[in-house]
């Protein structure tokens, strides 16, 4: 039988190839497991990767290209929400899927979209609540200059008012800015006298950010970083050393300790070399192309209409733990975790949502959960910080 | 430092709505309530609209639908009426003009797509707010020149009557207000009756 083609959007060259190589390989995994295991209504799932390298109108041109010379209408792809903006008008006009696996701003609905990341009350939230809690309520906000950490900014620029609490900087610097402005940027940082650090920085810059800072002479361990969109690759690319303490709360870590995720980490590293290093985006990656495939094979139908029906309200053991789809935003239910940076570069896990957190793309007044200002027993180093920087 | 500006805790305001939907039962409206929902407004559903939208009605989101082009809303023309976005599926002269006839801020056009639903919200929710404070401004400043009216009239005749500079009146007039713990126009109207009775 012929198989079912599905188009991968991923960059594996340009500012975000670093996250977006690692779910490339995730979409192939998952793939391969589904095709060893006799594939999807007796069809293989066949990926057809292409490279938009990090541009985000490629990502539109790329995909029209897949729907018109290949007939390809099942896509798994984008990062940045530039990227996915351009897909969606494609997407609608014809009547194709795109599943988007990383964490974004919200405030969006398409009939045509699964989005598999955490919405801002899934990660955002957690983390301002636990950074205000902790650290203190003098935040300095630095980000890439897009729409994410914008509204990223507003939801802990809301909070930081609630609490009486203030700004010490907000400045957002361009996707290619280069290592003397993250300087210029570092220098205001620390003479800000800021608890925290709030970074919403991508790709690239995270490093050129993090570089400045040490050269700055900011003492991370009193001034901590915090950032939702740092995730394990980000650190990879960086360096462990660079990014010691750093504090995010994502759906996944590589840490996670459940059997789902021992699996996929030991296949995954059979497949791309011992050396490989899974994160967030990875795992929404790999939990959308099985939850496709489940999809197919419920709806009996390769057809995007059926698949999209099929996809309300299934769940699923992933690596991170049971997550589901809601079938009326279209966002998924995940469990939300607060990690801290530790020196081999992987995450030790400070607090836990006690259950899976529901999605609500469209929330604006936002009010942290309690799970997140309460750190989880036996991370001793945390409580030792708390006096730091404390109101 | 910059504080929150006003236009984004109008935002927050949008899930303490009470919406009205007037909307025929049909897949425009099954998209509509499914967006207002995953927004998460309160909302009512109604069709046709009878009389009036139920007292505490925040917003009406109207069907300009042919069937009903012909039906008068009399409710529209009250103070204090809902602001309304018309869901607009023709652009012909003649639904055009029940749109303008519903002095709407924005249209969500048929059919409807769940993005832009929010922002049709927000902007009717601002404007609307906006046009209130300005109608209560223009009233204050209607109030204030007919008050300025009757002042200069009563001034008027007690210069006339005691033979009284401008100022002098006026100042006779203020203090005579405050002996008499009264708004200064309550006076000058007592004045101006007491000098046309005399003038009788």
């Amino acid at each position: 039988m012929e198989p079912i083609e599905i188009g991968v959007l991923f960059s594996s060259s340009g500012v975000t190839a670093a996250v977006e190589e690692t779910q490339r390989r995730a979409v192939l995994l998952a793939a391969e497991e589904i095709n060893e295991a006799g594939g999807v209504l007796g069809r293989e799932l066949a990926p057809v990767c292409v490279d938009p390298a990090s541009c985000p109108p490629r990502y539109g041109q790329l995909s029209e290209q897949l729907i018109f010379e290949r007939g390809i209408r099942l896509f798994l792809g984008c990062y940045m929400s530039s990227a996915r903006k351009a897909v969606i008008p494609l997407v609608e006009r014809h009547d194709a899927l795109l599943f988007y696996g990383a964490a974004y701003e919200g405030f969006e609905f398409s009939r045509n979209v699964f989005y598999g990341g955490a919405a801002p009350n899934q990660n955002i939230l957690p983390l301002a609540g636990h950074m205000l809690a902790r650290h203190g309520s003098r935040v300095a906000m630095v980000g890439s200059d897009y729409v994410c950490p914008y509204e990223a900014n507003r939801v802990m620029s809301d909070l930081i008012y609630e609490r009486g609490g203030s700004k010490a900087l907000e400045i957002y610097l361009p996707l290619d800015a280069t290592a003397p402005d993250y300087q210029a940027v570092a220098q205001a940082i620390r003479r800000s006298g800021a608890d925290f650090v709030y970074s919403t920085v991508v790709g690239e810059g995270m490093a050129l950010l993090h570089t400045a800072l040490a050269k700055a002479g900011l003492d991370r361990l009193k001034t901590p970083i915090a950032s939702h969109m740092c995730c394990e690759a980000d650190i990879e690319a960086m360096g462990a050393d660079l990014a010691e303490g750093l504090i995010t709360c994502a759906s996944y870590f590589e840490s996670v300790q459940t059997e789902a995720n021992q699996q996929a980490l030991r296949r995954y590293r059979q497949r791309f070399g011992a050396a490989a290093r899974s994160n967030a985006c990875w795992e929404a990656a790999y939990v959308q192309t099985h939850l496709l495939a489940k999809a197919i094979a419920a709806a009996g139908s390769a057809e995007p209409a059926h698949i999209a029906r099929a996809m309300a309200g299934l769940s699923l053991q992933a690596p991170q733990g049971l997550i589901r789809v809601d079938g009326h935003n279209h966002h998924t239910h995940l469990n939300a975790r607060i990690g801290r940076c530790n020196a081999l570069g992987s995450f030790d896990i400070l607090a836990q949502a006690p259950e899976p957190v529901t999605a609500d793309p469209y929330v604006m007044s936002h009010v942290p959960p309690d799970w997140a200002t309460v750190t989880a027993p036996g991370s001793g180093h945390a409580d030792a910080l708390l006096a730091v920087g404390a109101p | 430092m910059t504080r929150p500006n006003v236009s984004q805790t109008i935002l927050k305001d949008i899930r303490a709505l009470r919406l009205l939907v007037v909307h025929p039962d049909d897949r425009d409206r099954e998209e509509l309530v499914d967006q207002l929902s995953r927004i998460g407004c309160v909302f009512s559903c109604q069709w046709p609209l009878l009389d009036a939208p139920p007292p505490g009605t925040d917003m009406v989101l109207l069907a300009v639908h042919p069937d009903t082009l012909s039906q008068p809303c009399p409710w529209l023309e009250k103070p204090g009426a809902p602001p309304v976005i018309p869901i607009v599926a023709f652009e012909n002269p003649i639904t055009l003009a029940a749109v303008l006839h519903l002095d709407a801020f924005t249209t969500i056009a048929s059919p409807v797509r769940p993005a832009g639903v929010l922002t049709a919200l927000a902007l009717t929710l601002h404007q609307s707010k906006q046009r209130r404070t300005r109608e209560h401004y223009i009233q204050r400043l209607e109030q204030k020149a007919a008050h300025q009216h009757l002042i200069q009239k009563a001034t008027r005749a007690l210069m006339d009557a005691r033979r009284l500079k401008e100022d002098e009146a006026y100042e006779l007039l203020r203090e005579k207000a405050m002996l008499q713990r009264e708004p200064i126009e309550q006076v000058a109207r007592q004045i101006i009756k007491a000098t046309e009775a005399l003038g009788i």
